[in-house]
């Protein structure tokens, strides 16, 4: 294999970088890194393309700004756009290039798209607009902000209970569009949307059948020479893993019963972590669940559509009778509780020790955020350490809604009122070591976008409760009652964690606070302050004796703090450091002067 | 060797689950003069050591001075002192890598420049013929040089992905199959000729099909595992992944 010689890439022309990357073309390497894993697999899919760069997009979407490309697979690539006018943000779903070769794609997609578009349901992902830009089709849908269950099941399979309470919303919106006459067809977990609420979202409804025109076989029968991609498509489309026999064999055929096929193979899925096999364990045999969801699970995955349940309104029920009714026989509560302990041996030493510590992240400067500078340095009992390096390029600045210190962590709901949550030692180390271990900490259990607020609770013990084997430590809170439902309905798994400190009075010593060569104030948090802001001013005031500048004597710069800060408590750490932008206009012998304002004045 | 550590760790191939990385050891260590912090970060600094010196060289550096700021870049960040600032809010090592490099360059080098002409020690080796015959090929006139940066980090990432792809496939009949599946690992699905190649490696062409699989699976999994070693923690590899992804679409 001759390295040197190839320049150019075989597969997409592209120009070959050199270097350690070798022979291997950058952007194929983007595109199979974003294929979806069902690309991956030898089924019957469309192979993935190599999605159009913002750059491409925007003369063709005026009226869109687009923002990100979100992902890409078989079925297209999907950006993150605006759209200008509605200060909307959306989803723009481009189909990939070599869909639009059938002459008949157009009125079909046409068709198809009205019929989508016409969708009205919370569980299903709104399409907007479609239509065709230089010969590329797109979707335009509703965004959501969120994850994919196919993400979420990377990490292996979900909780039982969180399972059950996706099931019944894929139900609803299921059931809804097979009113309408609608099959989904491709129903798989990357599909299956979950936003920040919890709530499910079903995506790309009827798209496997517009792109694969699976109910259209007379379209093609006729055609000896048909193009490649079109006869691959012809065949089959949806994804092999999800998809009913009867889908298989004669895809014209499909009824909506294919969808609660797919269902059951997701819930399967969810409940074991894996996919089933030719001959069919009941995940009960597997994992420890409700032997009343192997019935539905099975029943689901009938070989025959006739022995299937026949409504996706059926599915439901099932699942919600086993939320509602406890197990006979057994006792319920140790059967969960085993459970979940299984799932915090299974998942805490992974998915749990992956708990993150998130402090006050990025910079903006020109906000008054961005003024607020802080920085975590060690502990700086008794004197004050101002590091050499200028302040604003090692700066990380307080956001709004960034409070003290926030671990950013995954959770267990164990019961109705609390929640359990592991903290990786590597985090705690640095960050709580600087906490007397003696003393209980208080921490507050938010949803991700920390503005509601779900438990609270303590750590304590710091040094003696790491749980050795897994290195974490683990913290239990209690929830907030109105928040416990929607937490269990929902996956509320990635939490947010403030610590409390005292709401002292905060008297800074001026010794404190110093001012480097830059104008620059530095205010370091010593180990003895507790310190609770709620309005922060610092001002630069001149002198009380006018000097002989008038102009310059006059002039105060006041830097206020305090606009964001009115309903949050600020926490301040001790080795925390407070530092100012510049004061530009701060001449020799003006004071520097901290305005702090005790938190609930 | 650090790295070769974790992939050992990593042969089960269902394993998206974030580990403790070589750029989160020196971010939780509490000693950051520690050997393990100072060894991991030196493993980390020398496999992306070219995007730095691709980012120097297109600020506008002679390829002179261009290889002695590298070299005193990272001799200076070796030091301990200098790991002193390195913080848990720093993320990734990418924007950490850039930032220290920006503000060294800023402020520093002449200092550190005039330390390397009077015998200054220099920590970390690289091939300087090699990176400016690279750097050559780069696309200077259209790319600025936090651009030419990402570029060239997502290509080293890339070509780190792909070495470990070499060392899973050390023995000689695997090496073979290697090279020839390599050939493929990015070939539309229609275009692959399973038959030739299950030909050449005396195989089924099932198997064929199914080797290629696995490299293309092993190869995106070794790519997410490279780039956890390079945020601090696991919420970013899905963003970084994503950028990275972005910038080597790019081409």
């Amino acid at each position: 294999m001759s390295e040197t010689a190839i320049r150019k890439c075989p597969r997409c022309g592209g120009e070959l970088p050199g270097g350690p990357s070798g022979d291997i073309c950058p952007r194929c390497a983007a595109a199979l890194l974003q294929a979806t894993q069902t690309e991956m697999s030898d089924g019957p899919t469309r192979r993935s393309f190599t999605p159009p760069s913002l750059a491409e997009l925007a003369p063709l979407f005026p009226q869109l700004e687009v923002l990100e490309l979100l992902g890409c697979g078989g079925m297209g690539a999907v950006y993150k756009a605006r759209q200008k006018e509605l200060e909307r943000i959306a989803a723009l779903k481009i189909l990939p290039h070599d869909v639009g070769a059938d002459s008949a794609f157009a009125e079909r997609f046409s068709r198809e798209a009205k019929a989508l578009a016409r969708l009205n349901h919370p569980g299903i992902v709104t399409i907007y607009d479609f239509g065709r830009a230089n010969g590329r089709y797109y979707l335009l849908m509703e965004f959501v902000d969120g994850v994919s269950l196919g993400k979420l099941l990377e990490g292996g399979r979900v909780s039982p209970r969180e399972a059950l309470a996706i099931v019944p919303q894929i139900c609803d919106a299921l059931q809804y569009a097979h009113d309408q006459g609608i099959i989904h067809r491709d129903i798989k977990p990357e599909n299956i949307l979950l936003d920040r609420r919890g709530r499910a979202k079903v995506a790309d409804f009827g798209l496997a059948k517009l792109m694969g025109h699976v109910s259209e076989p007379r379209a093609e029968s006729g055609s000896a020479a048909k193009p490649a991609a079109l006869t691959d498509a012809g065949k089959v489309m949806g994804t092999p893993a999800y998809m009913a026999p009867e889908q298989a064999e004669h895809p014209a055929a499909v009824d909506h019963r294919a969808d609660i096929y797919a269902l059951g193979v997701v819930l399967y899925q969810m409940l074991t972590g894996e996919l089933p096999a030719k001959r069919i364990e009941p995940p009960s045999s597997k994992v420890q669940v409700d032997v009343r969801l192997d019935e539905i699970v099975l029943r689901a995955l009938e070989k025959e559509p006739a022995r299937r349940y026949q409504h996706v309104s059926q599915v439901k029920t099932a699942v919600e009778t086993i939320l509602q009714t406890p197990k006979s026989g057994a006792p319920e509560h140790p059967t969960r509780t085993a459970g979940a302990l299984r799932w915090r041996r299974d998942h805490v030493a992974h998915v749990l020790l992956a708990a993150a510590v998130l402090v006050a992240l990025a910079l903006f400067p020109g906000s008054p955020w961005g003024r607020w500078v802080l920085r975590q340095v060690g502990h700086a009992r008794g004197t004050t350490q101002i590091p050499a390096a200028p302040r604003q390029l090692s700066a990380i600045a307080a956001r709004k809604g960034d409070i003290g210190v926030y671990l950013s962590c995954l959770g267990l709901v164990e019961s109705s009122n609390s929640v359990t949550f592991s903290i990786a030692e590597d985090y705690v180390q640095p960050m709580f070591k600087k906490f007397d271990a003696g003393q209980p900490l208080p921490v507050v259990a938010y949803n991700r976008q920390a503005t509601e607020e779900f438990g609270r609770g303590a750590l304590s013990g710091l040094d003696n409760q790491i749980d050795p084997a897994t290195g974490t430590l683990k913290c239990t809170a209690k929830l907030v009652p109105e928040h416990a439902e929607l937490m269990l309905r929902g996956l509320f798994l990635n939490i947010r964690l403030r610590l409390e400190t005292k709401h002292d009075v905060t008297i800074v010593p001026a010794q404190a606070i110093q001012r480097d060569s830059e104008g620059t104030f530095v205010w370091v948090i010593t180990p003895d302050q507790k310190v609770t802001l709620r309005r922060v001013t610092v001002g630069a005031i001149g002198p009380r004796e006018p000097a002989q500048d008038q102009q310059g004597s006059r002039a105060q710069e006041v830097q206020d703090f305090g606009n964001s800060w009115a309903e949050i408590e600020r926490g301040l750490l001790p080795g925390e450091v407070i530092v100012t932008q510049p004061f530009k206009n701060l001449i020799e012998g003006q004071q520097a002067h901290f305005n702090l304002e005790k938190a609930g004045d | 060797m650090s790295v070769s550590e974790s992939k050992d760790s990593n042969q089960t191939p269902p394993r998206p689950l974030f580990v403790t990385t070589q750029w989160s050891v020196v971010l939780a260590a509490k000693d950051k003069s520690s050997p393990e912090c100072a060894q991991a970060l030196e493993t980390l600094c020398q496999a992306y050591w070219y995007p730095l010196y691709a980012f120097v060289r297109s600020s506008g550096y002679s390829p002179p001075d261009a290889q002695d700021l590298t070299q005193g870049f990272f001799a200076q960040l070796l030091a301990k002192d200098f790991l002193r600032l390195v913080e848990p809010e720093k993320g990734r090592f990418r924007t950490f890598l850039k930032m220290a490099l920006k503000r060294f360059l800023a402020h520093e080098w002449e200092r550190v420049r005039a330390e390397k002409r009077g015998g200054g020690q220099v920590c970390l080796s690289f091939d300087t013929a090699m990176a400016e015959e690279l750097f050559q090929g780069d696309r200077t006139d259209t790319l600025d040089p936090d651009q030419i940066y990402d570029r060239r980090w997502a290509l080293t990432l890339l070509g780190e992905v792909l070495s470990r792809l070499d060392s899973d496939h050390s023995g000689a009949v695997k090496a073979t199959e290697l090279a020839l599946l390599k050939l493929y690992l990015t070939s539309e699905r229609g275009s692959i000729p399973y038959a030739q190649i299950a030909a050449t490696l005396q195989t089924t062409e099932g198997a064929a099909r199914v080797a290629l699989h696995r490299l293309r699976r092993r190869f995106r999994q070794l790519f997410r595992e490279v780039i956890s070693e390079t945020v601090s923690m696991p919420s970013e590899v899905e963003e970084e992944l994503r950028y990275v992804i972005s910038v080597l679409s790019r081409g």
